[in-house]
């Protein structure tokens, strides 16, 4: 009887808890506070949380608080944290857990049609739904409370080798999402969805169409309607300015580039658009005509500061060519490019600050060494950045690979060449900062590391090494302050979020889920 | 090791493109592994087609479709490209490529072609390999590597690799077991072809001194900024929490390829990889 009771209250005080009035889209314009509610965070992209319990002094005492084992799939997906319900992905499956004790609420599956399973970056959610994509190029919405499929909309043709792995944005009433291109020579696209109905809203071409601006920088109509220019990496949101941020891919064919001639816009780009019309405001090019899968995807980094004695809005963003580009956000004027790791591929800087590219490191028949390899000096790994000290953190990665052009042919196809790695050298964490651009620290993290990286205001950066080691670093001088082996590929953005008063930090490794927090005094 | 373990997990790229290097030398364990990782991240890929209605097709496809589709099929005068095409890529075993080659889109201007069902089946078939094979660019061949010049590159080698090797020792025939290519890519990356041939890479020499002077060594396992493991030569394995005070010294005897590729130019590269083919 006593049991029954306390089962029935139990019960009550989870649908009180769990199922109350889900998450208002108007909050997410909101700073950072207890919860986690999108893939960033918040919209800024900066990963900063202003909780503070967990700290330099105390971070060494530091307690597991629970695991969770998904299977087998490594998670790569950034967890969400509402009302106390983390949700997570791996491709065609997602979970809800409840983030005090690990348990699982629900797991949702599905059987796949196909597609590149390399990973899912995680959900989004508007109201009590929640939303994610799968390789099959679905667009998901399930119930959150129980995990219940509410509909389902194809956002591309699987059949023309699109597959999906970015984790929505929600901004407004408008459910942002893309997808990627593995090889096939395809447009890539931005679109908004409805998240009542799933009906599209708008369809933003990363490409121009025939005799749009930007068209001139291709040799003709059917380059630049093949030319790729994938969304890859949710993008970044500035309420005030009501414009999203994002980054562009690689063009296409991948390596092959002399069937589209000309600096090919708006690939490799990082573009401002309206959430509500689709309209792009600019754009910036971060590498013109790349031949080396050199994505500019990588998350675009929301901040303020003083320049020359002006307050300005910027934006930054460190790219997988290897440099790290600061822009005005109103406008995309450029105001800074600097190499953040070594590379043998670009002369120098344009007028415009992008780098111009030798040539000669372009694929060649007989193969070309580039540094970095086509993984690039940083990849998805979401970096951070501490809005006080305007530093930015960044994952590097130290490579080299011979890029081999195959398709000799005046209309290459696909890839139209191949890169084989001949060095995989050791990775960092880099401090940089902002402003002027200087390395400000690089922490070792041996070969491999791929984690994404989180700061508070407790003065802690944490992220993960190569060896599996989760990391809490000294943002001031990266000096390692606490570590805890998890024995797992790191793989994923690091989060914190407070319940019951209780400040944890959630990591990943390989496909466990660990939850850390301070011992109950 | 440390140094040169694969970036596991990584996008799935950088281990498929090292592991890949394999299929240069016929290992058969290598190429399913090859085949297992593709079909885990692609588990539609589209199969492989029978090699003789192929060789058929691309004979039709020489003889009827070429002048307007290109000898690629990536399109030419006028007609469209097949590899990019919605059309072929929604296409099964000809449900929707047949009715086109019989006259469906006279009035967009194909022709229609009175080709047997057996020969269209053929040209179905190469259509999909070869869209098959543009997808799959581990399966790209790589032209011929050795366009330097043997002389320079002997001069290179003399320089830079006769501490180690000598073309009439450990090289010699070198070129006779591997093509070009994968001959490039064994000496700018070792390690790679120790993968691929199954084998464990030579271990690196660690030598640890102690805050007290006590000197450790032994072949290192793992080491990072907490934690250094090794085999000490009884083969009894150690693992100790790396301290301030610690002098910890590594000798990878691989080490000396790494140290080339900072300085290697590409006309190195191909002068090398031309005086190695030499070598049969």
């Amino acid at each position: 009887m006593r049991t029954r009771l306390l089962l029935l209250l139990a019960a009550t005080f989870w649908v009180v808890t769990s199922s109350a009035q889900g998450l208002n889209p108007h909050d997410l314009a909101k700073p950072l506070a207890d919860d986690w509610p999108t893939y960033n965070g918040d919209y800024s992209g900066r990963r900063f949380s202003h909780l503070k319990q967990i700290n330099a002094s105390n971070v060494k005492n530091l307690v597991l608080a629970w695991t969770y084992d998904s299977g087998g799939v490594s998670i790569k997906a950034t967890p969400l944290m509402v009302n106390g319900a983390l949700y997570f992905t791996v491709p065609d499956h997602a979970w809800a857990i409840d983030a005090r004790t690990g348990r699982q609420l629900w797991h949702w599956q599905t059987k796949s049609r196909g597609g590149t399973h390399i990973g899912n970056r995680g959900a989004a959610m508007y109201e009590n739904w929640l939303f994610f994509v799968t390789p099959d190029d679905y667009l998901v919405s399930l119930d959150a409370t129980t995990g219940k499929e509410r509909w389902r909309v194809e956002i591309a043709d699987l059949k023309l080798d699109f597959f999906s792995t970015v984790a929505p944005v929600i901004i407004h009433n408008h459910v942002l999402v893309s997808p990627s291109i593995e090889s096939t020579d395809n447009r890539g696209y931005l679109d908004s969805y409805d998240p009542e109905t799933g009906k599209r809203q708008w369809r933003w071409y990363a490409t121009p169409s025939p005799g749009q601006p930007g068209a001139e920088t291709w040799p003709n109509a059917d380059a630049l309607q093949h030319g790729g220019g994938a969304v890859w990496i949710p993008g970044t949101y500035d309420p005030n300015l009501n414009l999203y941020f994002f980054g562009t891919g690689n063009p296409q064919p991948v390596m092959a580039g002399q069937g589209r001639k000309g600096d090919d816009l708006w690939t490799n780009s990082i573009v401002a658009l309206n959430p509500d019309t689709g309209k792009m405001a600019w754009y910036y090019q971060t590498t013109p005509h790349d031949v080396h899968d050199w994505d500019s995807a990588e998350t675009p980094v929301l901040f303020d500061a003083e320049i020359n004695g002006k307050q300005r809005q910027l934006l930054a963003q460190a790219n997988r060519n290897g440099y790290f580009f600061v822009l005005d956000r109103t406008n995309g004027q450029h105001i800074l490019t600097v190499p953040f790791v070594s590379n043998n591929w670009a002369k120098g800087l344009d007028a415009q600050g992008r780098p111009i590219p030798d040539r000669s490191k372009d694929p060649q028949t007989a193969g070309s060494l580039v540094f970095p390899s086509e993984a690039g000096g940083t990849n998805w790994f979401p970096p951070s950045l501490d809005p006080k000290t305007g530093i930015f953190y960044v994952r590097v990665n130290r490579s080299a690979s011979v890029f081999y052009l195959t398709d000799t042919s005046p209309k290459p196809e696909a890839w139209g060449g191949i890169d084989k790695s001949v060095w995989n050298g050791p990775s960092s964490i880099e401090a940089i900062d902002s402003i002027t651009g200087k390395i400000v620290w690089d922490h070792p993290t041996g070969n491999g590391g791929v984690s994404g990286l989180l700061t508070t205001s407790g003065g802690l950066l944490f992220g993960g090494d190569g060896d599996g080691d989760a990391l809490a670093l000294d943002p001031a001088n990266g000096r390692a302050l606490w570590h805890v082996n998890l024995n797992g590929t790191m793989a994923n953005g690091p989060i914190t979020y407070s319940l019951d008063g209780r400040q944890y930090v959630l990591l990943a490794a390989g496909a466990k889920l660990f939850a850390f927090t301070l011992p109950e005094q | 090791m440390l140094i040169r373990r694969l970036l596991a997990g990584y996008a799935g790229f950088a281990l498929l493109a090292a592991t890949v290097f394999a299929a240069g030398q016929s290992n058969s364990t290598a190429n399913k592994a090859i085949t297992d990782r593709m079909r885990q991240i692609w588990p539609n890929l589209p199969p492989n087609q029978d090699p003789a209605a192929v060789a058929r097709g691309k004979r039709l496809f020489s003889a009827n479709c070429t002048f307007c589709h290109g000898a690629d099929a990536t399109g030419g005068n006028g007609g469209p490209d097949l590899i990019r095409s919605v059309l072929v890529n929604h296409d099964e075993h000809g449900n929707l490529i047949a009715p086109v080659i019989h006259g469906a889109r006279v009035d967009k201007g194909m022709p229609k072609f009175d080709l047997t069902d057996a020969q269209v089946a053929d040209l179905v078939a190469f259509l999909h390999q070869r869209n098959r094979d543009a997808r799959l660019r581990f399966t790209y061949k790589i032209a011929n590597v050795a366009i330097g010049d043997a002389a320079a590159g002997k001069h290179y080698f003399d320089a830079h690799c006769s501490a180690c090797h000598s073309a009439n020792g450990d090289l010699a025939k070198i070129a006779a077991k591997y093509p070009a290519d994968a001959l490039q890519q064994l000496w700018l990356d070792p390690a790679a072809a120790y993968s691929a041939a199954g084998k464990s890479l030579p271990p690196s020499q660690l030598t640890v001194t102690l805050p007290s002077g006590q000197v450790l060594s032994g072949k290192l396992q793992n080491l990072n900024e907490f934690n250094v493991a090794f085999y000490s030569h009884d083969g009894s394995y150690h693992s100790l929490p790396v301290t301030p005070g610690m002098k910890i010294a590594v000798k990878d005897p691989l080490a000396a390829h790494e140290a080339l590729l900072k300085h290697l130019t590409d006309s190195d590269m191909h002068n090398v990889t031309t005086y190695l083919e030499t070598l049969k």
